[in-house]
């Protein structure tokens, strides 16, 4: 699964510690799920929608093998 | 979002100093009678300190840590099952070793479900941290 929250996140001009703070996480997971090491729970993924003002599908993409 | 679905209900951050605090005052127990300040029979010392270290592990691996998420409640998860595989593996090793001889280790160490739940909380352990450097 690819997203854009790095891209997003450059765009809102937020850092990962100012990310997970507004979201309720650790800066670690903010890394995780941008390395794609981590995919997040839908109520993170609705979190991070609202944040930056974008749907889910933009956020997150499936890719082929998915 | 009400959030009643299934998953590890954990204990606050402060419990961690509760169970750092029950593993020294049994480490301390133990060495008080080890080095014969303490009298005490053997048996009864070796149960208490067993169930110190036993509770305090426990207690310590359902506390919570500072930045606990849905990720770390994944990766402590992931360490509880590793932790569990580990537990069986030595159960059989424990056995195997025994069965080729090698009495000495076993008969003592491996028979001793205490020292099987002991070891399985250390991979837990062991596991987590390194999975929460990793992340």
């Amino acid at each position: 699964m690819n997203n854009t929250i790095k891209i997003q996140r450059a765009i809102k001009n937020l850092t990962q510690e100012e990310l997970a703070n507004l979201i309720g996480v650790s800066r670690q997971t903010i890394n995780s799920i941008e390395n794609n090491r981590y995919i997040p729970s839908t109520v993170l993924a609705l979190k991070l929608s609202k944040v930056f003002g974008v749907n889910v599908n933009d956020l997150f993409e499936l890719e082929d093998d998915d | 979002m009400r959030n009643e679905q299934f998953g590890l209900r954990l204990l606050p951050n402060y419990f961690k100093k509760i169970g750092i605090g029950i593993l020294v005052l049994t480490i301390l127990f133990f060495l008080l009678w080890a080095y014969k300040i303490l009298t005490m029979d053997k048996l009864h010392v070796l149960t208490i300190s067993k169930t110190g270290i036993i509770v305090s592990l426990m207690i310590l691996s359902w506390t919570k840590i500072k930045t606990e998420d849905e990720l770390t409640t994944q990766l402590r998860l992931i360490a509880f099952a590793l932790a569990f595989s580990g537990g069986g593996i030595t159960i059989i090793a424990g056995s195997f070793l025994e069965s080729f001889g090698y009495n000495y280790i076993t008969v003592d160490l491996f028979k001793n479900s205490a020292f099987v739940i002991i070891s399985m909380y250390i991979m837990y352990f062991t596991t987590f941290r390194h999975l929460l450097k990793r992340r």
